[in-house]
Parts: C-alpha cells; structure tokens; sequence
C-alpha cells in the first residue's frame, strides 16, 4: 500500500519531466543547422520541390502544431524515417538497443563485482595494502580516459596476443564464443571506470557505517568482524551504493560513444555518431529521446530500490 | 567482597593525539562483586565510558592504547587475552548498553532479528528456537504484544522502547555482569525511572551485576550498593553506596552531591561545581580537583594526595579527608 502510493506520486512526478524532455527534443530538430526540408529534398534543390516536401512533413505549420503533430505520432511509437536507410528510426534503435543492453549489462556486471568487493575491503582494512591497492585502482578506474584504456588493451590483449577480437560484434546466436569474447575488453574498459566510482561510494559509506553506534553494538553483542562488516555495515552501506549503480546503468544505456567507436560496436554511440556526421536528424531525435527515456526509467529504478531496501520508507 | 566478579586495578589508557598520547583513564581501580551494582559516577570527559569499553574490550583499536593496569573477571587477566577469547566474552559473560539508544540498534534489521542474533551469537540454536527466546527476552523487559514487536524495525519504537530492546540484546547471552553507560540519559524523565527500575529487577531476578555509569549521582543513588567517584581519568573515591551519600569524604564528591537535581525535573541544581574539568594534556600540578576545589591549601598544589582508608572499604584521596563533620 504504501509502496504503491510511492510508486505513484514518484510516476506522478515523471509527467512534467517527460513534457519538458518531448520539447527539448522536438526543438533539437529547429536549432540543428540546415533546413531539414533542404536536406530531404537532397540533390535537387528545385524550390517547387522543397515547398512540396515542406508541406509533405508540415513544415510550413505553426510550431506549436508540428510539435503536436510531432508529438502524437511519438506517442504512437513513430520517430520518423532514417534518411540514410529507408527504415524507420524506431526499427533502428530497436536493433541497436540490444547490442548497446547487452555492453551496458555486462559493464555493469564487472562493475558491481569489482567495485563493491574493493570498496568493503578498503573500508575494513583502512592502511592495509589491500586498501591502498584498492584506492590505486579506483583512482586509475576514474581518471584513465576510455579511448586511451581501449586501445591499449587491444593493442595488449588483441594484436599483440590475440586473445580477443579486436573488434566487431558477433551475435549470440551467430557464435556464442566470439559473442562473449567480443564482450570482454569494452566491458572492462566501462567497468572498471564504474567499478572505480563504485569502489569510492562504497569505502565512504562503509566507514560512515562502520563507525556507527549500531556497529558498536553489533561488536559488543559478540558477532564476528566479518558479520558485522558483511551484515551490518554492508546492509547500510549499499543503501547509497545501489542508488549510484541504478544511475550509472541508466548512463551506460545512453551508449557509449567513444568505446563503441574503439572496438567498432553497432550500438547507441555507433548510431549517434553515424546519425550527427550524415545529419540524420531523425535518427538522432531518436536517439536522444529514447536514451533519455532509458535514464529516466533508471532513476526510476533506482528510487524504487532505495524505497524497497530502506526500511524506514517501506513502512 | 570476597574474590570480586570484575577488578579493574590501575587501569591506564590514553589516545594518540597530534603529539603523543594524551591520558584519559590514569591509575583507575574498582572491583564489583557478583550479583552486586557498582556505580561509577563523575562529570562528562572523566574517562568513565573509556573504562567501560577498556572492560568490554571496545576501545577504538586504531587510536587508544591501554598503557598499564589489569581487567580481571573471576581473577582472570582479560587484557591477556587473544581477541578471539575477548569477542566470545563481549555479549556473553560480559554485555554493555549504551548511551544513545535512538542510534545503537541497526535500521536496517527487525528488532526481533537483532536480539535473536545476539541469542545465536552465543548458544546456536534453530532460528524459530532463537525467536521463541527473544519473543520471552522482549517480555522480559515488558515490552507489550513482543510477537508483534519482533517483526518491527526500530524507527517504529521511542527512545525508550530502543533501550529495552538493547536491554534484551544484552541479556540475550545470560552476562554475569551489565555494563550500563548512561542509559538513560537520553531518555524522558519518566521513561529513566521505568529503566532504572527494569535494571533493578533484573539484577535481583537473574543475579545479573550491573556496573552503572552516569554523571547523576541520583540515579546511582537509587540502584549501586557501592559508589566510585570518577574525575579525570581516576577514581578519587570509592566505598559503599550509603556511606559516601552520607559521609563523601572528598570535596568533589561534595560537589557532585550538591549538583544532585532535588528540585522538580528542570531546575537547576542547588550547588554546583565551579570551573570545568581539566585539560588531560594539561593536568594541573598536585591534587587534579585543586583548581576548582574550594578547600584548596598550600600542600595541593605540591603533591597529589594519594587514595586512603578512612572506614572499612571506605577511601578518598584528599589531603583534608577525613573532612570535620560541619554540623
Ligand atoms: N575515541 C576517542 N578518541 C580520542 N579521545 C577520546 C576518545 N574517547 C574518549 N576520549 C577522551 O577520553 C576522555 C574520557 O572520555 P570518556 O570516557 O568518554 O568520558 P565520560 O564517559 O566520563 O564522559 C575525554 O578526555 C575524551 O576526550
Ligand atoms: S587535596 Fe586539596 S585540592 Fe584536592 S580535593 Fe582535597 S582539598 Fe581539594
Ligand atoms: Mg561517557
């Protein structure tokens, strides 16, 4: 009940964002340079031609009416046509999606096992090697810039050692080996820079929760140091921690350009960069309004997870 | 007292500070006897919870030391013992609760988890056999419908109902001996008096010995058989509870019982002590209360008076003692 009353003021709350966003995104297609009826027309720049095709799309409408116009056809699930392809920007994405899901997934896989694990440990252990190791790589994790981490591990890992492909996507269905392979080395480059951030949240909400009177107590009733870290400070500690991971997914869902460039990912990044360099406005209205909708729903989640694990909410 | 339960002798512990360690327990004694209650009281920053924790072996481990004295429990040395024997004996023989029971209990579990953990912690058992007992525990500190309350997490309970859950929590491996540090200073006034009460039953009922800490020599008043005045990190006097409410032999623990609220809750007290305590890196030369004591003389300031008898289990360190009955 109350979790449902939760849920409905938080949705109650996404309306007005929403609006905000279908406007931002519609008025992208006005500030972007060039005349989007110019470029349908494409070679033939006979004016007759460009009036017609300014009517065709409404381009000659009041602005409030193209964006209503905009609007319900988005609302129906229509984006618009590629104009590089004939297929239509909904269909495009939809074949990216999975591709750029599947990267984010596995990113943030790594990131959680590596940076939670860090983080515990680095807050248990303040001064110990292991929690010195563990700032090193966070630090590394957050400050080495992807595009210079990605060609150093194919360089390392591909061309000189050939343990992976260097680049390319294989379907899952095509060759679940190379699927997974191809997966490793821009997974770990995303990962890592997470797990980095990760590892962070995680060592300043451990040793908040670690010097705690609960803690205090959890120790005088007796437990085990590993139960009261694992069990008692962990359980608060994550509390934050699944937050921040929440939203970092939502941002990887956003495709990652430059990684996807790298190792030559059909993804989201892919499909942005492509989309900007041929002016595939479409496309890219698309693009934007759907990775936006992905991080909105992501803060969703993770508001909805801060609410499910936090008892002082729940009841 | 024969053989005591708990003798805590010469107990020094300091803290590392930017240059070097700075004292806050000094040389402190006292000795609690089975079943009994001994009451350590003195101003805040006396070194009382640091003593405590000494005990329950909870110092902060990155940044106290303890410099000298021992810690026996039925004449045992705890401090020579490996941290592994220490953890079985915190929440088993030896249970502790605290100050702030509005932040002691984790947010994150039912109360009804915690005490049962405590339960498990000590004696494995079934969980539904854990349940069973800490349902009984939590009636034990007349906690109303405890099958429902188990269930609950602790932002549902007042201050009060937090500290008998942490009551339960320490009773929960059966101690022989309960430290309680200022438990109820935290609360309302009428709620103090219903855990000074729920204390008393429990070390009648289950011969549990209860070492009680405050700054109010009232509320020990009402519970010690035998009273230790604490003042910057030593015990300046000590003897049995009647005796030093009737006849305090040191000038400090004059004050304190002048600083004894006797007026209705919120007034200020009758008497009280002048000054504040003394800077532990700093201490003052001689007697440590000779900055702030009105009977100060000369010889004070020379040397530090040392802890003497003046009735049977009666001692007080002060040059004066013992003091010429006024009236
Ligand atoms: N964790 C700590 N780090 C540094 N100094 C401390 C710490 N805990 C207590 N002290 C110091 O030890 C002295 C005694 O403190 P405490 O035992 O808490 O006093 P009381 O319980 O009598 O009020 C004080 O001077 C205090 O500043
Ligand atoms: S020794 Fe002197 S200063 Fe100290 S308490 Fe006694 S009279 Fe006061
Ligand atoms: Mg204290």
């Amino acid at each position: 009940m109350r979790f449902l009353l939760f849920l409905g003021q938080r949705l109650a709350l996404t309306v007005p964002t929403l609006l905000i966003l279908s406007v931002l995104v519609f008025a992208l297609q006005h500030l972007l340079p060039g005349d989007p009826a110019l470029a349908l027309a494409g070679e033939d720049m006979d004016p007759d031609v460009v009036a017609e095709i300014r009517h065709r799309y409404g381009f000659d409408l009041p602005i409030w009416h193209q964006y209503w116009n905009w609007l319900l056809a988005a609302l129906q699930g229509d984006l618009g046509m590629s104009l590089r392809n004939s297929m239509s920007v909904v269909q495009l994405l939809l074949g990216k999606l999975g591709i750029t899901l599947q990267l984010a997934v596995a990113s943030m896989v790594l990131a959680l096992v590596i940076g939670i694990p860090l983080g515990v440990l680095a807050a248990a252990r303040p001064g110990s090697f292991a929690s010195l190791a563990a700032s090193g790589f966070a630090l590394s994790g957050i400050s080495v810039p992807h595009f210079w981490l990605g060609i150093m591990l194919v360089l390392a890992f591909s061309v000189n050692l050939n343990w992976f492909p260097s680049s390319g996507y294989t379907p899952f269905a095509e060759d679940p080996g190379r699927w997974a392979m191809g997966l490793v080395l821009p997974a770990f480059v995303l990962g890592t820079g997470i797990a980095g951030v990760l590892m962070r949240h995680t060592r300043s909400a451990m040793l908040q929760a670690l010097g705690s009177d609960y803690i205090r107590t959890a120790r005088a009733k007796g437990l085990r140091e590993q139960r009261v870290v694992l069990k008692h400070a962990l359980r608060n500690a994550l509390v934050p921690v699944v937050t921040l991971g929440a939203i970092e997914f939502g941002q990887l869902l956003s495709g990652a350009v430059l990684t996807e460039q790298i190792f030559s990912i059909p993804g989201f990044g892919k499909l942005l960069v492509d989309g900007v360099l041929y002016r595939d406005y479409a496309v890219v209205q698309g693009l934007v309004l759907v990775s936006a909708l992905l991080f909105i729903a992501a803060s969703l989640v993770a508001d909805i997870l801060y609410f499910v694990i936090n008892p002082r909410l729940r009841s | 007292m024969s053989a005591p339960l708990l003798d805590v002798r010469g107990l020094a512990v300091g803290f590392a500070g930017e240059d070097g360690l700075v004292p806050a327990v000094q040389g402190a004694s006292f000795a609690l006897g089975a079943g009994a209650c001994l009451g350590i009281v003195g101003e805040s920053g006396s070194g009382k919870s640091v003593a405590a924790l000494s005990v329950m072996g909870l110092l902060p481990p990155a940044t106290a030391r303890i410099t000298g004295g021992s810690v026996l429990l039925d004449g045992r040395d705890l401090l020579a013992l490996t941290p592994e024997a220490r953890r079985q004996l915190r929440g088993g023989e030896i249970a502790m609760i605290f100050q702030e029971p509005m932040t002691s209990l984790n947010p994150a579990f039912t109360i009804g988890d915690q005490i049962a953990e405590a339960i498990r912690a000590h004696a494995p058992m079934s969980a539904a056999a854990a349940r069973e007992r800490a349902i009984a525990l939590l009636r034990q500190v007349r906690i109303a419908s405890p099958e429902k309350r188990y269930d609950e997490y602790p932002h549902r309970l007042s201050g009060g109902m937090r500290q008998r859950v942490m009551i339960a929590i320490a009773l929960a491996g059966n101690p022989r001996l309960l430290i309680a540090d200022e438990p109820t200073t935290a609360l309302d006034v009428t709620v103090q008096a219903q855990i000074v009460a729920l204390l008393r039953d429990i070390q009648r009922e289950r011969g549990t010995a209860i070492l009680l800490i405050s700054h109010n020599l009232g509320l020990i008043a009402g519970l010690a058989d035998e009273i230790a005045v604490m003042y910057a990190g030593r015990v300046l006097e000590h003897g049995p509870a009647a005796r030093i409410l009737a006849h305090p032999e040191h000038p400090y623990t004059i004050g304190l019982l002048g600083a004894v609220p006797r007026a209705a809750p919120g007034e200020a007290p009758l008497v009280g002590i002048e000054g504040s305590v003394p800077d532990p890196r700093h201490p003052p030369p001689g007697c440590v209360f000779q900055p702030r004591c009105p009977f100060a003389e000369a010889r004070c300031a020379e040397a530090a008076p040392p802890l003497r008898a003046l009735a049977p289990g009666h001692h007080a360190a002060c040059h004066l003692a013992p003091l010429e009955p006024v009236a």
